[in-house]
């Protein structure tokens, strides 16, 4: 069930009313049916898949602390409790990859030994992806290392467990939670709040905006322009790239967002997943705004786990460049996934190396760091280099990456965006205007948000009247300029597939 | 207690506001065309009551390709061209079903270029939505139920069209935001669509080669033409005017009509005696112009006069014809 169908529209407040009208402490009960429903409705089968890392990461859990108040001498408690970890992460690793990765790890084998003259026929297994595995199942795991690390003790009841795992507003694309958050928060019986319940409302609405007008309506440029890269070079190239770099993220901070706000009618806060990343100085600090939970799911469980900062600078950028190709890796079994993980990680490698250099060279420069001009050329240096990246996320091969990359790079069709060339993709110039009038919208609400203003706040806090207009002018507004088919069924989201 | 009530009531008005504003906003993106449609319709409900002897429906081959005038002017027929924009015979058979109740034709004229397509499990369409400005509900309800069928998301964009019909902010015109009550150009033509301009077509390239057989909702909507004729004693003649391309379907409308005791029409069998000039009688590929249709009406109007006991309008004075084509003072 997307968050932009009819579907949802019809689901959320059944499953809202009957929360409000139930006893507070079954109320989560009703939430985890609720969001077993709300998984199956893609495929009822998976739910299976859901309900084994829910298993195994619970029992895991359990031993965890049985293990700990085992009488025995430390070291040995440590390796059983090793031994726990590892069970939960081979077991669960092993269905992501199995239903993710089998076919790229067969494909890629049988290239290998071809190359040595050994003729591998192994056949390709028959697998459908199933939705959000890549995040329910870093979510349990994360339960397992919070756990074994004592941040919080093991949750007896199984079905409140079952919810943390699957708490359908995160569920398919995230925020991937930590059991400190979110687990904490189910453990106490959720009551309705007014309050938050009309900051959710906006949030969604702000989610929607950014998916349904913004996003989608690039989508159809740049499906245009990539899918057909041949015939459309150069600047359409140059233009659907740097737009590609706005769908992601309304596309994906737009499923975050709707997750938040239908999180806070029940009652719960998730964690920010995106604050405002392209207004990042670097690429190091646009990782720390973009997709959070990842990130911080990478940095608290692979990166400090493999030494981290603390075993010199080679191996520093050593550990960061297994992070990002993982990362990579974890999006999709495709090598231009792994592609642009590592570009990623090799420019931050190269900007820490360069560090003292482009110290230095400010020093000489008189450059002043604070001044607007200067940040404002940070902004745009990071952006390009993070949008180049995305050509190896968005392409289909390595190979159409870089031929994305040559045709931009020889780009002699600069007249198509005066001569209105460009209007012919799919977009005219009326939907350019209004994209353009969004996307200053985005980048004040953006702008706002990195000085910690929190606009739906601002907004609350006017008259009721004011209130009422802003509410109900904002959702025609979406639903007259969203990006929907007449049988109201629009785009998934593009995390739907990781 | 009086908070709950306080809050409760400021979400009623805020979707109250969202309801109103969608509301208000619906008329404006109703899909395109269907605004005229909906003027020829209010046109056609001020006839007078049981005035109209022969009754054309169908497409918008039919809408563009039969003058109403020349009818008038060469034969004394009084015709009121009832045909709309994209009509399958689903459509048609609503038509006819609805100007029943107003106007009791001898002969109905019935074009078949969608002879063998049907709406249903549709979406909302211009086509479909033209159903609207039609006051035979009940009709139009069972059409609906037929088009949709349980598909409620079908039903909320007829209903709220600036839903399903979005995208038409970006064709908004003047004329959108006008309401324009009467329409001359229905009056003085009587339904008929006169059309300029001219495209050359080869006459090799309207042909009837190959030909294809009728599905069974196609079928049954036929039989219910036939028999709402039947009952209101109405002759039916069908016909096909001539267009780019395969028409598939005279075969099996020739023996349909034999079968059914209906006169059968084809154009595109007629087009050498008839006099059809393929590089100046079309407007685009699928319509005649007005020289085409000239043709067309001087034939279906000697077919007319032959088969069936017409009125000779021109004999009765201040007929609607002629005030309507020439004007109240004219001959």
């Amino acid at each position: 069930m997307l968050f932009n169908s009819v579907g949802f529209l019809i689901f959320f407040p059944i499953v809202l009313l009957v929360w409000f009208a139930i006893p507070e402490k079954i109320r989560y009960l009703w939430l985890l049916a609720a969001s077993y429903y709300f998984y199956m409705c893609w495929n009822a089968k998976y739910a299976v898949l859901l309900l084994t890392s829910t298993v195994i990461t619970y029992a895991s859990g359990l031993l965890l602390e049985k293990v700990k108040g085992l009488e025995i001498d430390e070291i040995k408690k440590i390796r059983y409790k090793k031994a726990v970890v590892a069970l939960s992460f081979v077991s669960n690793l092993g269905i992501l990859c199995y239903f993710k990765y089998i076919n790229f790890i067969i494909f890629n084998l049988t290239k290998a030994f071809s190359l040595i003259n050994i003729n591998l026929s192994v056949p390709a297994v028959d697998v459908i992806l199933p939705v959000g595995i890549s995040f329910y199942t870093f979510q349990a795991l994360s339960y397992t290392m919070d756990v074994y690390r004592d941040d919080i003790y093991a949750e007896k009841n199984f079905f409140r467990y079952a919810l943390f795992v699957s708490f359908f507003p995160q569920l398919v694309a995230g925020p991937i939670e930590r059991s400190k958050n979110l687990l904490r928060q189910l453990a106490a019986p959720r009551k309705f709040d007014y309050d938050m319940a009309r900051e959710g409302f906006l949030l969604m609405l702000w989610g929607f905006f950014l998916k349904l007008v913004i996003a989608d309506r690039i989508a159809i440029f740049v499906d245009t322009v990539y899918g057909d890269y041949t015939q459309y070079g150069g600047y359409y190239l140059i233009v659907a790239t740097v737009l590609f770099a706005v769908q992601i993220y309304c596309d994906f901070s737009g499923y975050s967002t709707i997750a938040m706000g239908a999180a806070m009618f029940l009652g719960i806060r998730l964690m920010e997943n995106f604050n405002a990343p392209y207004l990042s100085l670097s690429v190091g600090e646009f990782w720390r705004n973009w997709h959070i939970s990842l990130t911080s799911w990478f940095k608290d469980y692979l990166y400090i786990q493999l030494g981290g900062s603390r075993k010199g600078k080679a191996r520093k950028y050593l550990n960061k460049m297994t992070v990002f190709l993982v990362s990579g890796l974890w999006h999709g079994a495709q090598f231009t996934y792994v592609a642009w993980g590592g570009l990623n990680g090799l420019y931050q490698i190269i900007g820490e190396a360069l560090q003292p250099a482009r110290d230095k060279a400010v020093s000489l420069l008189r450059l002043n760091r604070k001044s607007i001009g200067h940040r404002l050329a940070c902004v745009l240096i990071t952006f390009v280099l993070v949008d180049f990246s995305w050509i190896f996320f968005r392409a289909q091969s390595i190979n159409d990456a870089f031929n994305i990359i040559g045709s931009m790079f020889s780009a002699d069709n600069p007249w198509i965006i005066p001569d209105g060339s460009i209007y012919g993709c799919g977009l005219d110039v009326n939907n350019f205007r209004l994209l353009a009038v969004c996307m200053a919208i985005l980048t004040f609400a953006d702008i706002v948000k990195r000085r910690g203003i929190k606009i739906r706040e601002v907004i609350l806090r006017q008259d009721y009247w004011f209130r009422w207009i802003f509410i109900a002018v904002s959702v025609c507004f979406i639903l007259l300029f969203g990006k929907y088919g007449k049988r109201l069924d629009s785009a998934a989201f593009i995390y739907f597939q990781f | 207690m009086k908070q709950v009530m306080k809050r409760a009531l400021s979400c009623l008005i805020t979707f109250g506001l969202i309801a109103l504003i969608l509301v208000k906003l619906s008329p404006l993106f109703r899909p395109e065309d269907t605004a005229d449609c909906q003027l020829k319709a209010n046109f056609f409900y001020t006839l007078p009551k049981n005035s109209v002897e022969v009754m054309i429906y169908g497409s918008s081959h039919a809408y563009r390709g039969v003058s109403t005038e020349k009818l008038y002017a060469k034969y004394g027929i009084g015709a009121f061209n009832h045909a709309w924009n994209w009509q399958k015979i689903d459509t048609t058979r609503l038509f006819i079903e609805d100007s029943l109740a107003y106007q009791k034709p001898k002969v109905a004229l019935i074009e078949t270029y969608h002879v063998h397509a049907v709406n249903r499990n549709a979406d909302p369409s211009a086509e479909i939505f033209s159903s609207k400005y039609l006051r035979n509900r009940n009709a139009v309800n069972e059409y609906l139920k037929n088009s949709f069928g349980t598909n409620y998301k079908s039903y909320l964009g007829y209903y709220l069209p600036v839903i399903v019909f979005h995208e038409n902010w970006n064709i908004l015109k003047k004329s959108n935001f006008i309401d324009s009550e009467t329409d001359e150009f229905h009056r003085i033509n009587m339904g008929y669509c006169k059309t300029d301009g001219i495209t050359v077509l080869s006459r090799s390239s309207i042909t009837c080669n190959e030909q294809s057989g009728l599905d069974s909702d196609a079928k049954e909507e036929l039989e219910k033409i036939i028999a709402v004729c039947k009952e209101n004693d109405i002759k039916i003649v069908f016909f096909t005017t001539p267009f780019y391309g395969n028409h598939a379907y005279h075969d099996v409308m020739q023996e349909y009509s034999e079968a059914h005791d209906c006169i059968y029409v084809d154009f595109f069998e007629l087009f050498d005696e008839v006099g059809f000039d393929p590089e100046k009688d079309f407007s685009d590929g699928g319509h005649l112009n007005v020289y085409g249709a000239e043709k067309v009406s001087d034939y279906l109007g000697k077919v007319l006069v032959e088969n069936f006991d017409l009125t000779d309008m021109r004999e009765v004075e201040g007929n609607l014809w002629q005030k309507n084509f020439y004007g109240d003072n004219a001959d």
